[in-house]
C-alpha cells in the first residue's frame, strides 16, 4: 500500500479527479485490485463475510422453521391429517385410513434437526457469525479482523458443513434423530433407532467442521478485541456488543 | 384447487402490502419527510404502550385463567411427601422472575414511548455506572443464591436413604416399556447381572443363585403398579438399552433410568387415587365427559389414574411407555400382593427348567404347600369310600438313580406322613411302589420291591407300629401313561400309599 501511495502523489491525484483517489487507476495492473470472485465470493473483508452468513443462516432459519411448524402442526391438531405433505414427505408420513400423520422416527428426526440447525447454523453461526464480523472491528476502530483469510476460511467451512448437513436430511434412514443433545445410546445404535446410522454419521462430521470454523471466527473475534483496538479504546470503554460477542 | 386459491391469497396480500408501503413513501416524499417521520415514530410509540398493556393483562390473565392445568395448581396438588417442597421451589422462582419481569416489560415499553425522538432530544451517553453495575449484579446474586440453596436442600431430603422400614422395588425401563420387580414375601430383592439376560426366560438378568430370587414378583406388560398409601417407597432405576427416565408426575418423581448406572429414588404417595379422585370431583373441568363424542360417557374425574410415563427420548414408542400407577389402602395392597405372590417368577417361570439352580431340590415353600396337600389327599382317602381317593401319589419321595436308596428330599414328605399316620391311629396303609419300563423287568420288579421296603422301614423308624404298614413293589406292570417320553417314564416310576382302614395285613 505504501508504494502505491507513493507513486501516485496525492496533489497530482487531486488535481485529475478532484479528489485523492489512490485505487481506482488500474491501468498499471495493480496487484490490489480484486476480481469478481476475490471481492464478492471469497472476501477477506469482514463487512462481506459477515453478509454471507447472515444469507446462509437466513436460509438455514427458513429450513429450520418449516420443519418446526411440521411438527407443531402434528402435536397440536393429532385428529388431522398430515396427508396433503405426503408429496413433499413421502415415506414419512404414514396413512392410516387416509389419516395421514408423522412417522415416529420422522418426529424425531424433526425435533432433532430443528434443534440443531437453530442452536448451531442459524444463532452462533447466522446470528452471532454475523454480527460479530460485522461489528467487532467497527466497534472497537480496528480496520478489519485479525486474520481476513482466517474470517474467511471460517466461513467456507461453515458453508461446507452447511451443504454436509443439507445432504444428510435427504438420506434413506433419515437424518440423525437422537434428540439435538445426541445423548448414547440412543445416538450410537442404529437398531435403537434408523436415524443413528448414516444420519448421525453425517451429523458428526458436519459438526467437526463445523467446530472448525467456529474456533477459526472466536479466535478471530479475541485476538481483534485484544490487540487491534484503535488508539485511546480502553477495555473499559468498549461497547456490551464487543465485550460480550467474543465470549 | 384449495392449495391454489390459498397461494394466490399470500401472493395478493404479498401485493398489497408492497403498494401500501410505496404509497406511504410517496405520501412521505410530499409531506416531507421529517414531519412524516415525527408522526411514525409517535404512532409506533403509542402502539408499544398499547402493545405492553395487551401483553401484561392477555398474557398474566391467561396464565392465571388455566393455572389449574399444571401441576401444583387447582386439583393437581402433590400427592407424595416432598412433592410440597418442590412445588414451592418453583412457586418461589416464579415469585421472583415474576417481579422481574414485570418491571422489565413495563421499563421497556415504557422507556421507549417516553424516550422516543424528539425534535431537541439528544441520547445520552452513560460510559460508566458504578452504582447502576453494583446493582444489578448483587441483587440478581442474592436472589440466585437464595433459590439454589433451597433447591440443594430440597434435593439433600430427597435423595437421602430411607430410614426406619420402607418398600423397595426396582423398575428396568426398556425399548418399549418398563418392568417392575417387586421383593415378593421376604421383601428383599435378589441381585440382578446383565450377563444373565436371556430375552426368552430372564429378561431382567437376575441371578436365580440367590435365595432372595425365589420369591419376587416381576409385572411386566401393562399390568397396573400398586403401592400403599403413606408407606415410603424406594424404586430402584435403570435401564436394559437407552435412556429412559422414570417419571411419575404427580408424585413428583422423576429420575433417569441410564444403562450401567442404577439410580433410585424416594419417595411416600399420600393420596389414594380413590382421594384423589375425590378431590377432582370439586373443579368444573374435571366433569365433563371423558369421550367428547359421547356424552353419556363417564366423566374425566371417574376416568382419572396416575401414571408411569417415561420421560426421556428413546425412539419410536417413547410415548407409548406408559403404566397406571394406583395407590389403594394397606389392606387392599396386603390383598393384591397376596395374589401376586401366590405366582413368583421364578416358581412360575424358572422352576423345573434348564436354568434352574434348584433343579432336583425342593423349596421351603414348596415342602409347606405339600405337605397341606398331602394332609387334605390323606384326610380324604381315610373318609371316603371310592377306591381311587384310596390312592395317594406320594410325589415327593425320590431315590437315587437307578438304587432303592432314599434320597435325601424325601425327608419332608416321609416325615409329614408319618405325622399324617400317628394323626390317624386306626389307618394301616400299604406302600406301593412302581418303575418305568427301561431295563430288565425282573430286575425293576426287584427295584420296586426293595425300595418299598426302605420307605416302610424309615416309617418304621419314625415309631410307627410294623402291624399297620405294609409294603410291595410292582415293578413295570401297572404304569399310569404309557412310557413314551421321559416324563412319562419319570411319572411311571412313582411311589404311592394305599389307605387300609382298620385290616391288619401281615408281611
Amino acid at each position: 500500500m505504501a508504494e502505491v501511495a507513493k507513486k501516485y502523489d496525492t496533489d497530482v491525484l487531486i488535481q485529475d479527479n478532484g479528489y485523492d483517489d489512490h485505487f481506482h487507476d488500474h491501468h498499471h495492473g495493480d496487484k490490489y485490485q480484486s476480481g469478481f470472485l476475490g471481492h464478492y465470493v471469497f472476501s477477506m473483508d469482514h463487512k462481506i463475510i459477515a453478509r454471507q452468513f447472515l444469507i446462509t443462516g437466513i436460509i438455514w432459519a427458513i429450513i429450520g422453521a418449516a420443519m418446526s411448524v411440521v411438527f407443531r402442526l402434528q402435536l397440536g391438531f393429532p385428529e388431522e391429517s398430515m396427508a396433503w405433505l405426503k408429496p413433499v414427505l413421502g415415506k414419512w408420513i404414514t396413512l392410516n385410513d387416509g389419516v395421514g400423520t408423522l412417522a415416529p422416527e420422522f418426529y424425531y428426526a424433526l425435533v432433532t434437526m430443528h434443534g440443531t440447525i437453530l442452536v448451531f447454523f442459524v444463532l452462533t453461526a447466522g446470528l452471532s457469525g454475523t454480527f460479530s464480523n460485522l461489528l467487532i472491528p467497527l466497534q472497537c476502530g480496528a480496520r478489519d479482523m485479525a486474520s481476513g483469510m482466517l474470517n474467511m476460511i471460517s466461513y467456507w467451512l461453515f458453508l461446507l458443513s452447511s451443504i454436509l448437513m443439507l445432504y444428510s436430511l435427504f438420506l434413506e434412514t433419515g437424518p440423525a434423530s437422537a434428540g439435538w443433545t445426541v445423548y448414547p445410546p440412543l445416538s450410537v445404535y442404529e437398531e435403537a433407532i434408523p436415524g443413528s446410522g448414516a444420519g448421525m454419521t453425517m451429523w458428526l462430521l458436519s459438526m467437526t467442521i463445523f467446530v472448525a470454523s467456529s474456533l477459526l471466527g472466536s479466535l478471530n473475534y479475541i485476538v481483534t478485541v485484544l490487540n487491534l483496538r484503535t488508539k485511546g479504546m480502553k477495555m473499559k470503554r468498549l461497547p456490551l456488543v464487543v465485550t460480550i460477542y467474543p465470549l | 384447487m384449495t392449495g391454489l386459491i390459498i397461494f394466490l391469497i399470500f401472493l395478493l396480500l404479498g401485493v398489497i402490502i408492497v403498494q401500501i408501503g410505496r404509497v406511504s413513501e410517496l405520501a412521505s416524499k410530499i409531506r416531507g419527510e421529517e414531519e412524516v417521520e415525527q408522526q411514525s415514530t409517535n404512532r409506533q410509540a403509542k402502539m408499544l404502550m398499547l402493545f405492553l398493556a395487551l401483553f401484561l393483562v392477555l398474557g398474566l390473565g391467561s396464565a392465571y385463567y388455566f393455572k389449574d392445568v399444571m401441576l401444583g395448581y387447582g386439583p393437581l396438588v402433590a400427592a407424595s411427601d416432598h412433592g410440597g417442597d418442590i412445588d414451592s421451589l418453583f412457586n418461589w422462582t416464579l415469585f421472583f422472575t415474576g417481579i422481574v419481569f414485570v418491571i422489565t416489560q413495563i421499563l421497556l415499553f415504557w422507556f421507549s414511548y417516553k424516550y422516543r425522538t424528539m425534535p431537541g432530544r439528544k441520547a445520552m451517553f452513560q460510559p460508566h455506572n458504578n452504582t447502576l453495575e453494583i446493582i444489578w449484579t448483587v441483587v440478581p446474586a442474592v436472589v440466585m443464591t437464595f433459590l439454589v440453596v433451597n433447591g440443594l436442600v430440597v434435593w439433600n431430603e430427597l435423595m437421602a436413604e430411607p430410614n426406619g422400614e420402607y418398600l423397595e422395588i426396582e423398575a428396568t425401563g426398556y425399548q418399549f416399556a418398563w418392568d417392575i420387580r417387586y421383593p415378593g414375601a421376604d421383601n428383599k430383592l435378589a441381585t440382578k447381572n446383565f450377563r444373565l439376560i436371556d430375552p426368552a426366560t430372564n429378561p431382567l438378568g437376575i441371578d436365580w443363585t440367590d435365595d432372595k430370587s425365589i420369591d419376587d414378583v416381576i409385572l411386566t406388560g401393562a399390568d397396573k403398579i400398586v403401592l400403599p398409601v403413606d408407606t415410603t417407597v424406594r424404586v430402584r432405576i435403570t435401564s436394559k438399552d437407552v435412556l429412559h427416565n422414570f417419571y411419575l408426575p404427580h408424585f413428583r418423581v422423576k429420575m433417569d433410568a441410564i444403562p450401567g448406572l442404577p439410580t433410585f429414588f424416594v419417595f411416600r404417595p399420600i393420596t389414594t387415587t380413590k382421594e384423589f379422585r375425590k378431590n377432582l370431583k370439586n373443579y368444573p373441568e374435571w366433569r365433563t365427559p371423558y369421550d367428547p363424542e359421547d356424552p353419556e360417557s363417564k366423566e374425566r374425574w371417574e376416568m382419572f389414574d396416575y401414571e408411569l410415563a417415561c420421560a426421556e427420548l428413546c425412539g419410536k414408542s417413547h410415548y407409548a411407555m406408559r403404566r397406571i400407577v394406583e395407590i389403594v389402602t394397606r389392606e387392599e395392597y396386603n390383598e393384591w400382593m397376596a395374589e401376586k405372590n401366590t405366582k413368583p417368577y421364578y416358581r412360575t417361570t424358572i422352576r423345573g427348567t434348564d436354568a434352574d439352580p434348584r433343579k432336583g431340590e425342593l423349596l421351603d415353600i414348596e415342602k409347606k404347600n405339600r405337605n397341606i396337600e398331602l394332609t387334605s389327599e390323606f384326610t380324604l382317602a381315610t373318609e371316603s369310600e371310592s377306591l381311587k381317593d384310596k390312592i395317594i401319589n406320594l410325589k415327593n419321595i425320590f431315590y437315587e438313580t437307578g438304587s432303592a436308596t432314599l434320597d435325601n428330599q424325601s425327608q419332608s414328605e416321609l416325615d409329614k406322613l408319618s405325622q399324617l399316620l400317628v394323626q390317624f391311629p386306626s389307618v394301616n396303609a400299604q406302600i406301593i411302589s412302581h418303575t418305568d419300563n427301561l431295563g430288565d423287568a425282573d430286575l425293576n420288579y426287584t427295584l420296586s420291591e426293595s425300595r418299598a421296603g426302605n420307605v416302610r422301614q424309615y416309617l418304621l423308624n419314625k415309631g410307627i407300629n410294623a402291624d399297620r404298614l405294609s409294603s410291595v413293589g410292582f415293578g413295570e406292570i401297572q404304569p399310569i401313561e404309557s412310557n413314551g417320553s421321559p416324563e412319562a417314564r419319570e411319572s411311571n416310576g412313582r411311589t404311592e400309599l394305599r389307605i387300609i382302614s382298620n385290616l391288619i395285613v401281615k408281611n
